[in-house]
């Protein structure tokens, strides 16, 4: 009986090793992967020559050689020193510094008033709860670039000549040029007491970190954030009084004040830079209230009548358990929406505010070489979603529960 | 020995009780609970007041209103020519038409928009407006949008279009047909030729995002399979693509293939500018397809594919009938939510000169100096638009959600 089977199985070993190879499951894989391997080059290689060839015959340049060469476009209200006789790859840096100065921003105007969005949709008053769900369900539903056109030329263009300006407390002067509040102007004693600040800082550091031992110890109470706080705030202020009673203060105030037809002194947010920061804020607040508002909701209700019922204080009951648990969910699509952010404040074009982009634009229309710009831009908006999200995520650790 | 403290109490419980229903058992309960919530309240209403007596004023009185009724064809269609212009009628009716067929398959997301436009649209046609370009025609055929939503229902009803199937390839004949049949041919009297130069308005907003999804959808499939391949070369690219092309600004992307494809391309792929808008769109959004499309992939379980392995099934029968239709079932939501964006993402394409929605509705703004000032009154319409397509993609979306946590989808 056993030999048959025997004979069977050897025959059955004999027909495996003979499967042909258009069936063998280990050629067929390597074949697919080749063939894929050699259209996915050959497409790179097909789209390479023809850049190559058009190029050539178009004369466009292909090098970044260009971007030493004196630049010769115009950047009007560059946040660092600029003038066309500088490089275009300085031009360019220029762009990339709007760029950040107007997401960084952004992103802190966005995450406090989405926080504000989100608590106010949890509201107990119907009419607040409603008019945020109205504000959220407009803002949302309609391309940013729509935002952005009607708030740039229809209210912000539209604001009062200087003039009549729109005076807030503050004072803050809305007026068509821009948007003028107060400022401190640094003195020569300025830095003398960011280190006093930064002394303080360390000290409040380590005083933080001897109390909290403390306090795990021993199980009394030692405040060692208030600790902190108070030596930073003790510290600053002692050091701004010695400045300022040796006869100059670190900061001294500049006010806005309208002379002839414009205003001088404070610090001017352009109407282009001022509504682009107001559109993104509005827009991306409204994405972050409801991850803020979902976080919150995501809480077991008995969480929170366990701890009212242990006997915490309301504002406890939110340090201790509703805000811990809450920044777990909240932290990591909020660092999505800062990159959305990043990413739509390319359409500062709309409103002529000189991002990354425009400035690229220019660079491009003046210098006739589109492909290594191109290069650039991309890479540029490639590291700087990789930067905020390095930031976020290392952040994102620290509220993470520790697992062992 | 009863003091006052006693006197109070007796009071109060003889005093009736306070109303906890009814109207104003509800204001008290939603609006003047506590006392910051009645301040809270007050504000609120003293400032919704404020604006909306301003707006009213502004809307009744001030605005020109006069930007949107006299220029109403060129945003809806932009200089598609006079006397051609039935073509982008007949086009645009496939969209109550398929709303329509969707109704009677879908009626848990379909049938409320599907009987919105039906009734919507014959009350602005007997929108006692006087409209320049509101002809009597144009009210007929805001009728037919109505006739049209009905004859789908009924075509899905009683013949065999009504299956999901036949919906969506309806939808792809009906799609693809009428760009052909828009663009029509050199040599043709009866269709001629209608280059998208001439295309504009609302009427290419709508046909850019309808080719946005039908291309970046399977694309956006195929690049998250790839991801997931265990060919290394297949996966890298995939990685590569989708992360740089998530990375990168829509705006950034259009300009890219304006300017690059005709160097990237040899001439005889040449192609039109609008075209060169649509690559872009596809190329972003397939890469946030594909994201969305492996969260479904890995939301299968593996048992489910070891299971069919098992039972001798071939890898593309595999991926084809077990794991992609659960996958995409499981991520429906997302997907819409992706439309949503690529949908709203369109508007971007008129910063390059193109004229879609809002490219037309800038072009109407600085075309004659009559309308500069009506910035604010083209812009609130072009919102307003934007915002009730939206609103219709998002509620589909939203009954999908309730299905699926009902476990009914």
């Amino acid at each position: 009986m056993s030999a048959p089977a025997q004979g069977d199985l050897s025959s059955r070993v004999e027909t495996h090793s003979s499967v042909p190879l258009w069936r063998n499951i280990h050629v067929l894989r390597a074949a697919t992967q080749i063939v894929a391997a050699l259209l996915i080059v050959g497409l790179i290689g097909f789209l390479l020559n023809n850049l190559f060839v058009n190029a050539g015959k178009r004369g466009v340049d292909l090098g970044f050689g260009f971007l030493s060469l004196r630049a010769s476009i115009k950047i009007s209200n560059a946040a660092i020193p600029y003038s066309p006789d500088n490089s275009y790859f300085y031009a360019f840096l220029v762009g990339v510094v709007h760029t950040l100065r107007a997401t960084l921003l952004g992103i802190v105007l966005a995450t406090i008033l989405g926080v504000l969005v989100g608590v106010a949709r949890l509201s107990h008053n119907w009419l607040v709860q409603k008019i945020f769900a109205v504000y959220i369900g407009a803002i949302r539903n309609v391309p940013l670039i729509v935002t952005c056109y009607f708030f740039y030329f229809g209210l912000v263009l539209r604001m009062p000549i200087t003039r009549e300006a729109i005076h807030l407390p503050g004072p803050i002067f809305l007026s068509n040029r821009g948007v003028y509040t107060i400022w401190g102007e640094p003195t020569a004693s300025f830095g003398t007491w960011l280190l006093i600040l930064l002394a303080a800082l360390i000290a409040g550091y380590f005083v933080r970190r001897a109390l909290r031992n403390r306090e795990t110890r021993t199980g009394m109470p030692c405040y060692p954030n208030l600790a902190a706080l108070a030596l930073l705030v003790v510290g600053g202020t002692a050091g701004w009084m010695a400045l300022a009673g040796s006869g100059a203060p670190p900061l001294l105030p500049s006010i806005p004040e309208l002379k002839g037809t414009n205003f001088r002194g404070g610090m001017r947010m352009t109407p282009e830079y001022f509504a682009l920061v107001a559109c993104l804020t509005v827009y991306i607040a409204t994405y972050i209230g409801e991850i803020v508002r979902g976080a919150i909701q995501s809480i077991p209700r008995g969480q929170l009548e366990a701890a009212r019922a242990v006997g915490l204080s309301e504002i406890h009951v939110l340090r201790y358990i509703v805000i811990p648990q809450a920044l777990r969910i909240i932290v990591p699509p909020t660092i999505g929406q800062y990159i959305n952010l990043t990413k739509g404040s390319s359409l500062a074009i709309v409103v002529g505010y000189a991002d990354i982009y425009v400035v690229t634009r220019n660079i491009i229309e003046q210098s006739g070489s589109s492909a290594p710009m191109f290069l650039l831009i991309i890479a540029t908006y490639l590291l700087i979603a990789a930067v905020y999200s390095l930031i976020g995520n290392l952040y994102n650790r620290s509220v993470q529960i520790v697992e062992r | 020995m009863a003091d006052r403290a006693d006197v109070a109490d007796v009071a109060d419980q003889i005093r009736p009780p306070v109303a906890s229903t009814g109207p104003l058992g509800w204001v008290r309960a939603n609006l003047l609970d506590t006392w910051y919530n009645a301040l809270l309240t007050v504000a609120v209403v003293a400032a919704l007041y404020f604006l909306v007596r301003g707006f009213g004023a502004w809307a009744l009185l001030t605005a020109e209103w006069a930007v949107l009724a006299q220029n109403l064809q060129v945003l809806l269609v932009g200089q598609y020519p006079d006397e051609e212009i039935w073509r982008a009628g007949v086009v645009m009716l496939a969209i109550p038409f398929v709303l329509g067929l969707g109704w009677s398959v879908w009626p848990g997301f379909c049938r409320r928009l599907a009987i919105s436009l039906a009734v919507a649209a014959p009350l602005l046609a007997v929108l006692p407006v006087e409209l320049a370009s509101l002809a009597a025609g144009f009210r007929v055929y805001l009728l037919l949008n109505s006739v049209l939503v009905g004859a789908g229902w009924l075509l899905g009803r009683y013949t065999v279009l009504g299956s999901a199937r036949w919906v969506l390839a309806t939808w792809l004949v009906l799609f693809l047909g009428g760009l052909v049949f828009l663009r029509g041919f050199a040599a043709s009297a009866a269709l001629p030729f209608v280059g998208t130069k001439q295309w504009g308005g609302l009427m290419v907003t709508l046909l850019l995002s309808q080719a946005g999804i039908v291309i970046s959808f399977p694309l956006g499939i195929l690049f998250a399979l790839g991801r997931r391949s265990s060919m290394a070369f297949v996966r890298v690219f995939c990685v590569v693509y989708i992360e740089v092309l998530r990375g990168t600004p829509i705006l950034a992307l259009l300009f890219v293939t304006q300017v690059l494809l005709p160097l990237l391309l040899p001439d005889w792929m040449d192609m039109d500018r609008l075209t060169r808008g649509l690559v872009a769109l596809i190329l972003n959004n397939s890469a946030y397809m594909a994201e969305n499309v492996r969260g479904g992939l890995q939301s299968v379980p593996s048992g489910q594919l070891e299971a069919a392995r098992a039972l001798g099934m071939k890898v593309h029968h595999i991926t084809a009938r077990i794991v992609l239709p659960q996958a995409l079932r499981n991520v429906l939501p997302a997907i819409v939510g992706q439309f949503i964006i690529l949908f709203k993402d369109t508007a971007v394409i008129s910063l390059l000169g193109l004229l879609d929605f809002l490219g037309t509705a800038n072009a109407i703004l600085s075309g004659r100096q009559q309308w500069f000032n009506a910035e604010i009154e083209m812009f609130l319409f072009v919102a307003a638009v934007y915002w009730v397509f939206t609103y219709a993609m998002t509620s589909v979306s939203r009954a999908i959600e309730r299905s699926m946590s009902k476990g009914v989808g």
